[in-house]
Formats: structure tokens, sequence, C-alpha cells
């Protein structure tokens, strides 16, 4: 099926179409990168129709394994972009969740609800269990629709958890690994040769993405503040495309290394670090770059470390994630936030997260203490997790932020 | 009009250029406009109409009228506020800055001691940290998604109590047993004004309990970024006595008085940073970066 865009999602991407036409008409790498955004539901609901295994998947670790099973992935972040009010009147009316529930709970319920009435190919999801209560409530639903709904534990690291401790939670989650492995593919062994060769690429991936980061410091203004959300979203699921993907990458590296660096334009721009979930609603990325900020540190999809290469891949994958910035207690999260900050020497943080979710204002409220004390002003922002405009107020504090900052 | 000397703190009276400058405050409900020229310092005040641009062309001819000032001769126009983002004004030169950028600056130039500034306006309420060095935001909270702590609010209630909103301010200090309002919901609240008009309780403790109600949701935003002394309170709210009352009491901090009708704080400011963006190249605004226009 073809993605059948309400008119507020179909706003949405004539603002990527925008976006690529003309903000980033001087980059073919983003215009191509744009156009994999563009593509990448229709193309896995095609593939999905033409028999290969495309499932909806929320979890970033299982990407490599879910490639390496010859499947295709399609990111949770991605129905936020499609779905409008139309799928949160569909769970608060239809499934009657209350209000308040997280706007990402409510916009995917509601959307994968519309798309099965329309006949999807894409009907098994994936998510995770315990970390959230709405979408526990949500995953109940979505089997009654019909759809084939596995989710996986989370192994959370808390606070200083190192030694023997550690090296339990690693086993637990090489075990919570296989029986994701057995629901995806049916058999509870591993193509570790496959795997492997999905890590490599991933570490060829982050490898590339600290070389464009860091190229960004000298031209801060070449990719703009969308473009690097959908670059860093990508880092997780590829757009569907892998080597596509790589290419967008790999160009965009030349691109930047071609340069002249500016100076004036390099003194002009306020670091800024954006960390927590992507905004839908897009004129947050049009009014930061507008106001002179320039989003040179992200701390969405981890790319500052690679995978051990060296080990058994199924344990890389554990270790690699219990040594993120996704490990669990959010003061993994944090070390990360303060290299960028030392990395960018960030003038501000933009704490991001969606309307209702409990557990990210909590950690948002956490961070901006403890930046705060350390002499880093921090904007604390909530949005939808559907497409929509932003409100009025949300744009006078993000430009307010950085007039501060200037 | 008023001569500047009278109105602005002394101490900041020699960084105002003579640069004819105008800054255009768009709010929710009305438009302020200041014009500083001549060492004088005009204001003018109209409703917010459905067109933004109508209303701040509104404001400039009332401005230039009063200053006799012939449209070509401002030098710089700055427009902030709720509406500020589609004003145009041609070949003039103009900016947009924010109306938190603003207020901070309007309410430092009218008492360079401020710190910290509550701001109400029609829909949204902030409370600002000042550097009292500069009038550059330090820390800001802004309240959104939500009317409580808002003038929207008060108009709401006042109409609930068959007063209009000038009323409403002066009748809660009439209050001798403010009625309790413990919701901030103004659609709650509506429901229990109803209900204590039901009781028979008097409209002056019922207003003067909104009051106190709408006071401790900013208190609840200064504690937020820390009150220092000077306290400005500024925005259409502000010449509500009803609301500096229980600010003042919630607070336990006085308001400082100054000389301009704080309504005008964030056209003021507006007007302060065209002057800087006239008299000033790219290179020279240092602290002021936010006028760069490249």
């Amino acid at each position: 099926m073809s993605t059948v865009l309400t008119s507020e999602a179909q706003e949405q991407l004539n603002h990527i179409r925008y976006s690529r036409d003309t903000v980033h008409a001087h980059s073919p790498a983003i215009q191509k990168l744009f156009n994999l955004v563009i593509d990448y539901v229709d193309d896995a609901e095609k593939a999905g129709k033409n028999g290969t295994k495309v499932i909806w998947a929320g979890v970033p670790w299982a990407m490599p394994l879910i490639y390496s099973a010859g499947a295709i992935p399609v990111a949770f972040s991605e129905v936020g972009r499609i779905s409008g009010q139309e799928a949160i009147t569909v769970s608060e009316d239809y499934y009657q969740m209350p209000a308040e529930t997280c706007s990402m709970v409510k916009a995917t319920a509601g959307e994968w609800h519309l798309r099965k009435q329309a006949g999807t190919s894409i009907t098994r999801i994936f998510g995770s269990s315990s970390g959230c209560e709405p979408y526990n409530l949500a995953w109940e639903v979505m089997k009654k629709e019909g759809f084939d709904v596995y989710t996986s534990d989370v192994v959370y690291r808390a606070p200083g958890v190192e030694g023997e401790r550690y090296e339990e939670l690693v086993r637990y989650f090489v075990d919570e690994i296989h029986d994701f492995n057995e629901w995806l593919t049916g058999s509870r062994e591993i193509d570790k040769e496959s795997l492997h060769r999905e890590i490599v690429r991933k570490n060829y991936l982050m490898r590339r993405m600290r070389e464009i980061m860091d190229l960004r410091l000298q031209h801060p203004f070449h990719v703009k503040s969308l473009g690097i959300m959908y670059l860093m979203n990508g880092l997780t699921h590829y757009f569907g495309k892998p080597e596509e993907y790589t290419e967008v990458l790999d160009a965009l590296v030349e691109e930047l290394s071609g340069l002249e660096t500016d100076e004036a334009e390099r003194q002009r721009a306020i670091p800024l670090i954006w960390t927590g979930g992507s905004g839908q609603e897009f004129g947050i990325y049009e009014t930061i770059d507008d106001a002179g900020g320039s989003l040179l540190g992200f701390v969405s999809s981890p790319y500052t470390r690679d995978f051990p290469e060296d080990i058994d891949p199924v344990e890389s994958v554990a270790r690699f994630q219990l040594q993120s910035q996704m490990a669990g207690a959010s003061i993994y999260r944090r070390h990360v936030i303060e290299q960028q900050v030392d990395r960018i020497q960030a003038r501000g943080l933009i704490l991001y997260g969606y309307l209702g979710c409990s557990f990210g204002s909590v950690t948002r409220e956490i961070y901006r203490d403890y930046f705060h004390n350390k002499g880093i002003p921090s904007i604390n922002l909530e949005g939808t997790f559907q497409v929509g405009a932003p409100s009025g107020q949300l744009l006078t504090r993000i430009k307010a932020f950085i007039e501060m900052l200037s | 009009m008023s001569d500047l000397k009278e109105i602005i703190d002394p101490g900041l009276l020699s960084t105002v250029t003579g640069d004819i400058a105008v800054g255009l405050d768009l709010g929710s409900r009305t438009g302020k406009g200041v014009l500083l020229a001549g060492g004088k310092l005009y204001t003018a005040i109209t409703p917010t109409g459905v067109f933004m641009q109508e209303t701040a062309d509104k404001l400039l001819d009332k401005l230039l009228k009063q200053s006799r000032v012939a449209r070509e001769n401002i030098a710089y126009i700055v427009g902030t506020g709720y509406g500020r983002i589609a004003l145009n004004f041609g070949v003039t030169g103009h900016k947009i800055v924010t109306e938190i950028s603003c207020h901070a600056m309007g309410s430092h130039y009218l008492n360079a001691k401020v710190r910290s500034i509550v701001d109400i306006g029609g829909q949204d309420s902030k409370a600002i940290r000042v550097n009292p060095a500069t009038g550059k935001v330090i820390e800001f909270i802004m309240n959104d998604k939500c009317a409580a702590g808002t003038g929207r609010f008060l108009e709401k209630v006042a109409h609930l109590l068959d007063l209009t909103l000038e009323q409403l301010g002066a009748e809660a200090l009439k209050a001798d047993a403010p009625a309790d309002v413990s919701s901030q919901c103004v659609v709650f609240a509506e429901s229990e004004v109803i209900s204590l008009k039901a009781k028979g309780v008097s409209a002056a403790n019922i207003a003067a309990g909104i009051h106190l109600a709408t006071a401790r949701r900013v208190r609840n935003l200064v504690n937020r970024i820390g009150l220092e002394p000077d306290l400005v309170f500024s925005g259409g709210v502000s010449n509500n006595p009803g609301m500096t009352h229980a600010l003042e009491e919630l607070l336990g901090h006085p308001i400082s008085k100054v000389k301009l009708d704080t309504i005008f704080a964030g056209a003021l400011g507006a007007a302060i940073f065209a002057q800087k963006a006239a008299s000033s190249t790219d290179e020279e605004l240092g602290d002021y970066a936010l006028l760069k226009t490249k």
C-alpha cells in the first residue's frame, strides 16, 4: 500500500521537500538523504508485499540483527512523521486511551490501526516491554487488532553496575536477543557471520558520522537542523536501504571535506546539543536555523564508540548497548552529553521529549539541574510525536533561548 | 509623550542615542508601541486586530502623528510579541526579537538594578532573570499550552463576576477574606467561581482568591529560576493592582516602581534594540549579537 497522508502529514512531507530542494539545494548528499526519508515507509510496504520480511521496530539495538536476518525494520520514529490528529483520535476515541497518554503511544497505535484497515503488508511489531507501561497497553491492543506483536525485556543497567552484576546483564541480554531472533526467523540460531557483517557496516557508518560531526564544526550551517536530525535517525535504521544510506554518508564526508572554511560562519554559529527524541514539529528546526543555532552535538542514536568486532557478535550487540548512552540509567546518557559539551564547546542544550511521557520529563529535569549547575543553560521542550505545527509559544521559547546565548 | 531623562534609568541615559527608533510589541490582546526621538519617548496602544500588520501600522501611525516624525526618518524598527512573526516594514530597517529579550531590555532601561522580571501577558506568563550589566536574559521560564496564570484567565473570571478586566483588580483589593480557589485550570476554575457565587461569597473575595491562585502559578515559575531583587512586573496584566498585590504577598518581595507603565516594557525594549541596531555595525554589536544582520 502507498501511505495515505493526512493534510498535516502532507504538509510535513512538503516541508521535507522544501528542505531538500531549497534549504539544502547546495548539498546533493542531503537531497539524497531526504529521498530516502520520503520513500522509507512506502518502499518498505512494497517490499513486504513482494515477500520480504518487514517489521515495525522500535528497539534500536535490534536493527543490525534484523538486517542480518534479511529483514527490513521500519522504525517507530517514522510513524510520527506520517501520522496526525486522525491517529490520535483513533487511540483516544476507539481505544479509549486517556488524553494525557503519551502522544508517541497514541500516534503509533492509531496509525497502525489505520494502516491495518487500509491493508498494510507490515503486520509484525517488535517493541520493548517493562520500560513503558502505556506501550504495554498498546501492545495488547495491537494483538487484538491482529498484529503479531513481540516485546523483548528492557535490560537496565543501573548506575555503577560493574563486574559480575554487569556480566549477568550481558548474559541476560544475549538470551533476550536469541529469543527475539526466534520470533523474527523461527530459530534461536543466529547467523553470526551475517550479524558480524552488519556490525562491521554499523561501525563504518558510525565512524563516518563522527567524521561528519567533526567536519561540521568547521561548516556549521552546511547541513541544517532538519537534515542533521534525519541523518542521525538514519544511523539507527538506514531507512530500510543500508547501501544507499552508506552512500549518503560517504558523499557528505566528501562534500564537507571539499569546503573552504568560512571563519565568519563558524564564529556566527551558536553551538547547541540536541538530546532526546526527534521533534515532528519541523518549525522547531527552522527556528533554530533562523536564529543562528547549529545542532553540532546530537545525543540520540549512539555513534561515539564502535561495537567490539573481535568477540561473538551477539555478545557484541549486548555489550555495545550496555556501554552506550542507551544502557539504562540516565547517567550514561549524561556522560555522552558531557563529552559532547566539551567537544563542541556547547553554549546550550535542547532537551526534547514527547507530551505525556513521564519518564522523559523526569530525566530532562535531572539533566537541566545538572548542567545548569555546570553553567550550561538548557531549554526543555515538549512536543507531539505525531506531526503538527509547533505552537507560537514553543517557537518563542526556542528563539529567546538562542537570543539569550548569542 | 515624556522626556527620556524622566523615564530611563539615569545610569543608562548616556547609552540612548539620537537615532529615531521604534519598538512595536504585538501582544495577543493589545499592541503597544514606543518611539524614541529627540530626547522624548512616545507611546501608543491599540487592541490587537485579526491582522498583525494592520495593528502594527496603526500603532506606527499613532506614534508618527504624536511625534511629528516623518516615516522615512525612522532609522530602525524592532517588532516583538506574539504577532511579531509576519511583520514587515518595507525599506525601513527592521528586525524581529522575542518579547522575552525585549521585556528584559525594557525593564533594564527603566531600572538598571533589575534582576528579575515577572511578565504576565494575555496568553502566557514568564519569569525572566536579567544580567544587570547588559540587560540580557540570563534565564527564563515560560508557561505554555495552558491559559492558567495569564491575562486571558483573569478576563474569563472578570466576565463570570460581571466585572470588566479593569474593575477586577480593584475589586480584589476590597477583599476581607479571599476565597480559596484551588483550580489552576481555566475550565475548572470557572466551575469553582460559579459555585463560590452560589455560596454567596462576595465578588471581591472571589476576585482576590483568583488573583492569589494566579499568583501561585506565577510564583512556581519564579521559584524555578530564583528571584533576585530588583523585581519588575511587566506585560498586559502589570497594571492590575490586584495582581500586583497578590504577587507581592506571595513572593514576599516588593515590585519596583518605575516611571513608565510597564505594559510598555516590551515595546521600550524593542525600541532600545532598534536604536542599538541603527547605531552599530555587526562587528560593534558585542553583547547584542542577536541583532546581527549576517
